[in-house]
């Protein structure tokens, strides 16, 4: 059996949000940005729950940019990959689609599963969120390394935490 | 999990040459645009002053979010270099495990212009992390980066501020 999604516990999960576009999408201001969060469109085939998720930097004045971020979870809510596509704005720079399968990347930031079981967590929530935990890090630092000339006035770079605060928390909305 | 503002706000104070502004109020953290209450338009202002001078920053109110089961948490802030030409930013993205511990960060530094490639540093997982984004970040700084006034001093210190923002960071964390 597939693992489920809550909608109304992953917008609660943003600070400070507002429903937007007939109630498609929230939006949250962070500093002197705002970003766009649709719902996430949802699948399973019995056994994986998959999420598609499209976010906007939303740029007044000029075309925002956009990623788009695809999340794999097992049937024990554990994520098993995540692909993002970026568009920037304007200038039509793009970084394709990419695809991160969540335990090859290697990083292990949380320190291996013992370190998180410290919390009283069972072994399988521990898993979860310590693929979590390293696949936004990898993700994050990936996209950066597109960014080595890129300019703009902070909003478009803090677009890169939005995304691993987002993955985050669809990871904390899935449940077995 | 929680982090602390006020925390934040004091332990990034007592970084040695570090001058946190309106500290009796609030701690420091003041309202970006007057007319707005939302805690993320908040900022704490600061100068930060060795021998070769006193620049500005800003540090914005962080964003957290708890990892699956709340057995840890990301925090992520936006940093302002104040400069007259045109401000730099440092992203900062950190995680903390279940007891409170910081065990990774990274960081980005946006330099204002197209002139100089900006910073990415790699993930920091072991050691001292905020030393460790202080050597990443300044390994990358080049005698010729940017201006400010006419001086390179300024970006210079850039290492620092991510350091002192990690720091705090860390100490406004509690399981």
């Amino acid at each position: 059996m597939a693992a489920t999604f809550d909608l109304d516990h992953f917008i609660s999960l943003f600070p400070g949000a507002s429903v937007h576009k007939d109630g498609t999408a929230i939006e949250y201001t962070v500093e002197d940005s705002t970003y766009r969060i649709y719902n996430p469109d949802e699948s399973n085939d019995g056994t994986s729950l998959t999420l598609d998720v499209k976010l906007d930097h939303v740029r007044g004045g000029a075309t925002d940019d956009h990623v788009g971020l695809s999340l794999v979870f097992d049937s024990s809510a554990v994520l098993q990959s995540v692909a993002y596509s970026w568009e920037a704005g304007n200038d039509g720079y793009t970084i394709p689609r990419t695809l991160v399968v969540a335990i090859d990347t290697g990083i292990e930031v949380v320190g291996g599963l013992g370190a998180v079981e410290t919390g009283g967590a069972s072994v399988v929530a521990a898993q979860a969120a310590v693929v979590i935990f390293d696949t936004c890090a990898f993700v994050y630092n990936q996209i950066a390394s597109h960014m080595v000339k890129w300019t703009d006035n902070g909003g478009r770079f803090y677009f890169l935490p939005v995304v691993g605060h987002c993955i985050n928390r669809l990871g904390s909305s899935v449940s077995a | 999990m929680n982090f602390n503002y006020n925390t934040f706000a004091q332990k990034l104070d007592g970084y040695p040459g570090m001058d946190v502004d309106d500290e009796h109020d609030n701690y420091g953290w003041v309202q970006w645009d007057r007319g707005s209450t939302d805690d993320f338009n908040k900022v704490v202002n600061y100068t930060f002053k060795n021998d070769d001078g006193e620049f500005e920053y800003e540090t914005w109110h962080q964003e957290t979010s708890l990892v699956p089961g709340g057995v840890g948490m990301m925090v992520s802030c936006k940093i302002d270099f104040n400069r007259a030409t045109g401000d730099d930013h440092i992203i900062v993205m950190s995680g903390f495990d279940s007891d409170g511990n910081m065990n990774f960060a990274q960081a980005s530094v946006q330099f204002h212009g197209s002139e100089d490639n900006n910073i990415i540093t790699s993930q920091i997982t072991s050691g001292d992390i905020p030393q460790g984004v202080y050597s990443a970040i300044k390994s990358g700084l080049k005698d010729s980066y940017g201006h400010v006034d006419d001086s390179t001093e300024g970006r210079h210190t850039l290492p620092d501020i991510a350091k002192a923002n990690l720091q705090a960071m860390a100490a406004a964390v509690s399981k």
